[in-house]
């Protein structure tokens, strides 16, 4: 597997380059009645939804978004179902439209299965499994530029691992854990240690995405859906904090942690209110050897939708900035979030104020580099030579 | 020579510093002992809490363990005799090292302790007294009515440059209204005090009356860090760490702004002023930016919310500098630049917590009017003193 970058050197001046892309968030989705994913579901759940039916847990009932789906207009696949559930319908949209190296599949509808509750707990982990199949067969199968992430049983740790290992020997176009940003227990406390220590088992990044699961925010449910939307990223603060503090970067000193679709103007400035904390907390965590900004700095990747809108598009510029200086220039990995109503596309999302350097990381390099994933040669979007 | 610090001056002049006027916009005042409330509560909460062994809310415990270095400066845990409930007793809010005493805890202390040094125009009392860890309605309210009429005896009447927050028990809406009617006839109460962990969003509808209330009396909401819920107090789960959870509170602040702006409270009540203490404001412009931009695809849903969220947060929202949670001087000037606003910072000292900010590298990156809007002049209009 290698990484080839447009050889834009030997290109003639004034004339256009291209910029490699990497999708590091796009949304398959299917309904529960779709044969192409019930025939991975066994029996006894099928029969369990005709007896008793589904409990609805997500929050997207009780704040219900503008849009079917949450998706765009015109992403309806023309052969029928919803949007996200035709993976030809979307390469054409996605992977052709952009010319992309690849799209990473992360499919929040499978993140309901997390083993606590709402469901028989065993119904939880086979639909997890049924949800990777029906990700192989149907995705993976269709293009070689789609990669998976795993979905688990989030709640129940040790099945979870057992299913992050059961993918990968099926595949290793499966290039990441996807959990909720959401648990029942801080994200990193030790229970949840069986799923990290697969990831490094592995060497794969473990992603936490923004979904519609219960308790938006410590003080319980917002009331509308822009309230929520807003309430996304406050997942966040406690989710890094956790995750630094528990001390999961010194047990596992590989360990790579993206943040899907939560945002990234906050990790600056909290990287700041993490060490002032540590400075005068830091007697109550001698395990950390570092300083908590320099777990953050080594260990998160973030992805860019939706992309940051400062009141002036230059200001875009200055906050990329501040992710330089502290380090992260290399974390922030485009992402479309197709086929959401909030979709970026990568040239405007990626403002073309940035300097080339930038936007090649952001666009492609990054998420080539954390995922493996070769950038194709001569591929992506065209903009003009600088 | 010691740097001048978010709030301890050491024996510096603080007049080197900033030789203007300043208002310090949050400075704790600790109830001593259960005792001291005795004689402002009927004899019956007396013999309640006598009988059950009671010492107190376990709130302020919670929220402000009693060792943790950042719950007060080690030069501010009082030691010598006659320090009121010590860490033996086991008392609400008992303090250790072992025989050290309630910091904040009398007009003696935070006279000699901010007062004197800082020499402001006028300070606001924070009382957090964790009235919302005790679930007994009744109970709770003679709790909330007891800190604030002893704060009334034992501060306002003493000294003329004190204001005070009203604490309220901030499980039950019309009992919040009832102590906001009774307390806030005196002009010295300046702020109502709502612990930022709520059961619900301070901006939904069943909080409507008591959003009401505090613009009708031309108070201030003051969310401070504190309270309690019963559920995780965290999107994810209880914090193991202290520092985990110190760090990442936050999410508990900005959950409370988004609700405030998202419900409609500012349209609804155009004098409503919101104060976060002790909450930070770097998080803010990110914050913003994204309200922003999710009202711009999403604001037929809030059709009441008839401007740009930033907008609304700069008109109606101002936040103290303690803790700064200060950057290198050059993302804290891009920081405050995004803020968009010369009057939104306040200055305070979050005496007696332990905040260990360059006060003075800080300042230097202000603006003239900016500096002295800080250090006084934002927090004496807003509080319209």
């Amino acid at each position: 597997m290698t990484t080839t970058a447009t050889p834009q050197q030997e290109r003639p001046a004034g004339t256009a380059v291209k910029l490699p892309v990497i999708d590091t968030d796009v949304h398959p989705a299917t309904v529960l009645t779709d044969p192409t994913l019930t025939q991975f579901v066994p029996k006894q759940w099928l029969a369990y939804q005709e007896l008793i039916g589904l409990r609805p847990s997500s929050s997207l009932f009780t704040t219900p978004p503008h849009r079917p789906n949450v998706s765009r207009l015109d992403s309806d696949p023309p052969e029928g179902g919803i949007p996200g559930s035709s993976p030809s319908f979307a390469r054409e949209q996605l992977l052709d439209q952009y010319d992309m190296s690849g799209g990473i599949l992360s499919n929040t509808r499978a993140t309901f299965y997390q083993g606590n509750g709402s469901m028989p707990t065993e119904m939880a982990v086979d639909m997890c499994r049924a949800y990777n199949d029906w990700h192989r067969e149907r995705w993976l199968e269709d293009d070689p530029r789609w990669y998976a992430s795993i979905n688990v049983p989030h709640e129940m740790p040790e099945l979870a691992a057992a299913e992050i290992h059961r993918c990968l020997r099926r595949s290793d176009r499966y290039v990441q854990v996807q959990l909720e940003r959401r648990q029942d227990y801080p994200t990193g406390h030790p229970r949840y240690w069986p799923i990290y220590a697969a990831c490094v088992e592995h060497d794969i990044p473990v992603a936490f995405h923004t979904g519609g699961n219960r308790r938006t925010t410590a003080c319980g449910q917002p009331s509308t859906y822009f309230e929520e939307h807003c309430d996304y990223a406050l997942s966040n603060f406690p989710s890094a904090a956790s995750l630094i503090f528990e001390g999961v970067f010194e047990r596992f000193p590989t360990l790579q942690v993206v943040f899907i679709e939560q945002t990234w103007a906050w990790a600056v400035p909290f990287s700041w209110r993490l060490d002032a904390s540590h400075r005068k907390l830091r007697g109550e965590v001698p395990h950390l050897k570092r300083r908590p900004s320099e777990y953050l700095r080594d260990h998160f990747y973030f992805t860019s939708q939706p992309m940051e809108e400062p009141e002036a598009l230059e200001e875009t510029v200055d906050l990329f900035e501040q992710m330089v200086d502290l380090g992260l220039e290399d974390r922030l990995m485009f992402s479309s979030d197709y086929p959401h109503w909030d979709f970026d596309a990568p040239a405007d999302a990626v403002p073309a104020l940035f300097p080339p350097a930038w936007r090649r990381k952001i666009l492609g390099e990054s998420a080539s580099r954390l995922y493996k994933i070769p950038l194709l040669p001569d591929s992506g979007i065209e903009v003009p030579a600088s | 020579v010691t740097t001048a610090t978010t709030a301890y001056l050491g024996g510096q002049d603080r007049r080197a510093l900033w030789p203007g006027s300043i208002v310090d916009a949050d400075v704790h005042c600790n109830v001593p002992s259960l005792e001291a409330l005795f004689p402002y509560m009927e004899p019956v909460y007396e013999q309640i809490m006598r009988e059950r062994g009671w010492l107190g809310p376990a709130g302020t415990r919670m929220v402000y363990p009693p060792n943790a270095p950042t719950t007060a400066r080690a030069e501010w845990r009082p030691r010598a005799a006659g320090a009121s409930a010590d860490a033996a007793a086991g008392t609400h809010f008992a303090t250790g090292p072992s025989g050290t005493g309630v910091p904040a805890s009398s007009l003696e202390l935070v006279q000699r302790e901010i007062l004197e040094p800082w020499a402001p125009d006028a300070a606001i009392l924070t009382c957090y007294y964790g009235v919302d860890s005790l679930r007994h309605p009744d109970w709770a309210i003679a709790l909330a009515s007891a800190v604030n009429d002893y704060v009334r005896d034992q501060y306002l009447d003493r000294d003329d440059r004190l204001r005070a927050s009203i604490v309220v028990p901030a499980r039950d809406p019309q009992a919040m209204i009832d102590e906001i009617e009774r307390v806030a006839e005196d002009p010295r109460f300046v702020q109502v005090l709502l612990p930022v962990r709520s059961d619900r969003l301070y901006g939904q509808r069943v909080y409507h009356p008591v959003l009401e209330a505090i613009a009708r009396h031309g108070l201030v909401l003051g969310l401070h860090w504190g309270g309690t819920t019963d559920l995780a107090p965290s999107p994810s789960g209880p914090a193991s760490y202290y520092v985990e959870e110190y760090a990442a509170e936050w999410q508990v602040f900005a959950a409370q702004l988004t609700s405030l702006v998202a419900e409609g409270a500012f349209q609804r009540y155009p004098e409503l002023r919101v104060s976060v203490l002790e909450g930070g404001f770097t998080w803010l412009p990110g914050w913003a930016w994204r309200m922003n931009k999710e009202w711009k695809g999403l604001r037929r849903e809030v059709p009441w919310v008839d401007r740009l969220p930033f907008d609304i947060i700069r008109e109606h929202f101002r936040f103290s500098i303690a803790p700064l949670d200060a950057g290198p001087p050059k993302g804290m000037r891009k920081i405050v630049e995004w803020l968009g606003s010369e009057e939104i910072l306040m200055f305070a000292t979050d005496y007696p917590h332990w905040h260990d900010d360059d006060l003075a590298e800080f300042l230097g990156l202000l603006s003239p009017t900016m500096r002295s809007n800080v250090m006084a002049e934002s927090a004496r209009a807003w509080y319209r003193l």
